[in-house]
């Protein structure tokens, strides 16, 4: 009997050898997946640390024409500069990563197209194999594979379009000196603050405000970018729109010279209306199809610039009559700007009635109501018509009966504009008689019962258009703070002696400056929007606070906030911000 | 006789069974290494990713911040710290904790920094704001000729004569890195920076 191992032994059939004829094949194979594995992966890395290398060198060139104003001379940053800085950049992390660019022609490339404001950066470089080289193919009877390889890399930067809202205070204050005392604005004073200033070797704050607006307005591309302005004491106007942008034709840029000289028109007086500031703003990027477009390919976004110099001391109270006010400050509630709706109810095109209810924030600002001119002084326009004459029957309030009713965010501010002169302005340091005899210095209601809806006003505001793709940044205009101490800032604005002295705090807040945090941020409610149910979102979208109208709900955009004692300051922190906006805006 | 031949002899069982126990631990290892060379590549991926998320966030957010934007030529050669630079501090610092809380969870025991270079022709390169001064570890030798000509008449902390470097030093633990350690081994980092 024979087994297995008796037979077929291979030695005895005179096939010796046949192994290592397979090793040998089999062995150049291994090499193969061995040199593949290790050289795919070195392969991989490399390209890798190209690409960041690429993307750093991009994100530099763009970042280098916004940051560096050569302040000793008026050139400007040329497409040459970027280049170089880019060029710069990428060679520095080409040198870090130990890499080393292929000698091909026009490598690396970098171009800056400027009608675009497009940074594109190509590079490739050659990577060493370390196994795959000595691989002997030839065995097998293929090719030997080239020494190194090489791999790619593309970046491509843009600085995308950037729409400004300049909100800027021209309140009484900033009629005073830049610098030094305001005595023009007391008894004592001797002359007027024109003369004061001239001086105090210094000119009116309305001027230095003026400077750093042209300042800023230069920094910006006239062809792409969109700036409004937006003055504001007791109420707020657009003095220069942004275009708009489903227009089909000029709906980009802005005509610089309008911005020139568009404050030294104005007469700086009266109070402080912080938050209509931001709505009116806000109105204006509505308008213009900025913000709430509702197109999904839409990546702009907003940014207000505010500017203050005080505290908030006046809002608008939304009342349904003016001579409705509250005796009793508990009521104030059922009338603030925070919380009334307005209800509408109509017929719309199929004639059903339906029932709106509009959510204070987006009562428009009327156009009727002007900021005063030098020429004459700041007044209501008595004649726009009141609200109350379309009371009556058809049960359409404000709408013309032949329109249907609109359930649009356009539509509302159409069907508001002719009624606001019937909303009144809370002025609590002067007595109206319009408003009864409870209000005013030495009465049973003072400026403190109602500061602090001023403040919370603000808050809402800014946080309303921070939620509807906006950033804000702030800008404040006072007297240096005594202590450098960051942590625990002093209040340093117009009405220090007030109970309510958080005025910088407040601009923090308005803000949200997350880098400048005062530990005061709880002394401020939070207008952010209210969640949203993830089992059932579209009804909590209508359930939602504020009636959303398509406000993407992220984080909320920390803005910056800047405190300026003097006008150098001031422009160099509008320049800051010029460039932090356009820093912000790299893609 | 009607019981079955075994094809393989008792002997050949035995032989085979220590052919594999001297196998065994070879292929162990083989598989181990296959297994910690791609956690090891993921690591090294990650170093890349943090260090160019940590320089990008700084750039973006810290550069020509007013506070710590001096105005005059002569307050950039300040090396002790005054209130302006204080901001561009805390700007940095507060970026860097951000990408090292990213790293804490992918890799505990990572370090992320986040410096400022300012090339000094004397000193060769100086670290103004190195945020963790014992890890940082870009030194910057021979800049290209471009981005330190006339430094002097600048004015602005963040321009051509100064770096952004964003470095992650990601920690790798291996099955064996606690005997590792033992025997007097350093712990296994990887290393990525990128400078902007």
């Amino acid at each position: 009997m024979r087994l297995y191992s008796d037979i077929d032994k291979p030695q005895e059939n005179g096939e010796r050898g046949l192994v290592l004829v397979f090793f040998i094949f089999v062995l150049v194979i291994l090499l193969a997946l061995a040199g593949l594995a290790i050289d795919a992966g070195n392969l991989y890395y490399s390209q890798l640390q190209l690409q960041k290398a690429v993307d750093g060198a991009a994100l530099a060139g763009i970042g280098h024409s916004i940051l560096e104003r050569n302040q000793a001379s008026t050139t400007q940053i040329t497409k040459i500069s970027i280049e170089t800085r880019a060029r710069l950049v990428l060679l520095e992390n080409i040198k870090l990563s130990n890499l080393s660019l292929s000698g091909t022609a026009g490598n690396p490339h970098i171009e800056f197209d400027e009608g675009s404001a497009t940074l594109k950066v190509r590079a490739t470089a050659a990577v060493d194999y370390l196994l795959m080289d000595s691989v002997p193919f030839f065995i097998l009877g293929l090719k030997q594979t080239a020494a190194s390889g090489s791999v790619a890399a593309f970046a491509s930067v843009r600085r995308a379009t950037a729409n400004v809202a300049l909100i800027l205070d021209v309140s009484d204050s900033m009629e005073c000196p830049g610098s030094g005392s305001c005595d023009c604005k007391t008894p004592m004073r001797s002359g007027s603050c024109a003369e004061e200033a001239a001086a105090n070797g210094a000119k009116q704050r309305i001027y230095d405000l003026q400077q750093a607006v042209t300042a800023f307005v230069g920094e910006f591309d006239q062809n792409r970018d969109r700036i409004s302005l937006i003055p504001f004491n007791v109420v707020a106007a657009v003095r220069e729109p942004l275009r708009d942008k489903k227009a089909p034709t000029n709906n980009r840029g802005f005509v610089p010279e309008n911005f020139n000289n568009a404050l030294l028109g104005l007469a700086a007086a009266s109070n402080t209306n912080h938050c209509d500031g931001f709505f009116r703003a806000y109105q204006d990027a509505l308008r213009a199809h900025i913000v709430n477009n509702r197109d999904p390919n839409d990546d702009e976004e907003m940014t207000y610039l505010f500017f203050t110099d005080g505290a908030p001391t006046a809002a608008r109270l939304l009342l349904t009559s003016p001579t409705a006010l509250p005796v009793n400050t508990s009521d104030l509630g059922v009338y603030d700007y925070l919380h009334l709706t307005v209800s509408l109810s109509g017929k719309d095109s199929n004639n059903v009635i339906r029932r709106l209810d509009i959510p204070s924030q987006l009562i428009p600002m009327s156009d009727k109501i002007t900021l005063g001119t030098k020429s004459s002084a700041l007044v209501p326009n008595v004649n726009a018509p009141l609200c109350s004459a379309y009371d009556g029957a058809g049960g359409n309030p404000f709408v013309p009966s032949d329109k249907p009713l609109p359930d649009n965010a356009e539509g509302y501010i159409s069907v508001l504009d002719n009624c606001l002169a019937d909303f009144g302005f809370h002025m609590p340091h002067r007595t109206r008689p319009k408003y009864g005899s409870n209000y005013g210095p030495g009465k049973s209601k003072s400026f403190g019962d109602f500061a602090e809806q001023y403040y919370n006003c603000a808050v809402q505001a800014s946080d309303f258009v921070r939620e509807h793709r906006g950033t804000v940044y702030v800008v404040g205009l006072g007297p240096a703070a005594a202590s450098a101490n960051l942590s625990n800032p002093p209040d340093p604005y117009q009405d220090t002696a007030d109970a309510l002295s958080r005025k910088d705090n407040l601009l923090i807040r308005l803000a949200r400056d997350a880098d400048m945090r005062s530990g005061q941020e709880s002394q401020f409610p939070d207008y952010s929007f209210g969640e949203i149910d993830p089992l059932n979102p579209a009804a909590s979208a209508t359930n939602s606070k504020w009636h959303d109208f398509g406000a993407s709900r992220i984080a909320p955009r920390y803005g910056r906030y800047a405190h300026a004692t003097d006008s150098a300051q001031l422009t160099e922190f509008f320049l800051y911000i010029a460039a932090r906006i356009k820093l912000q805006l790299v893609k | 006789m009607k019981h079955k031949q075994s094809l393989i002899t008792s002997q050949e069982r035995a032989s085979a069974l220590i052919e594999f126990m001297l196998v065994l631990p070879i292929m162990i290892i083989v598989i181990f290494l296959g297994i910690e060379f791609s956690r090891a590549l993921y690591h090294m991926q990650l170093a890349a990713s943090l260090s160019h998320q940590a320089a990008n966030l700084a750039y973006r957010d810290c550069v020509g911040d007013p506070a710590g934007n001096p105005r005059t030529a002569d307050q950039i050669s300040e090396i002790t710290g005054t209130e302006n630079r204080k901001q561009i501090e805390r700007c940095l610092e507060a970026r860097r904790q951000i990408v090292q809380g990213v790293a804490n969870r992918m890799a505990p025991g990572s370090v992320i920094t986040v410096s400022l270079y300012r090339y000094d022709e004397g000193n060769k390169s100086a670290a103004r704001f190195p945020s963790v001064p014992a890890r940082s570890a870009f030194s910057w030798k021979d800049p290209e000729e471009g981005i330190v000509a006339s430094s002097k008449s600048e004015s602005s902390l963040f321009s051509r004569s100064h770096l952004l470097a964003g470095e992650a030093f990601i920690r790798f633990e291996t099955a064996l890195s606690g005997i590792w350690e033992i025997v007097g081994g350093a712990p296994m980092e990887f290393y990525d920076a990128l400078v902007l």
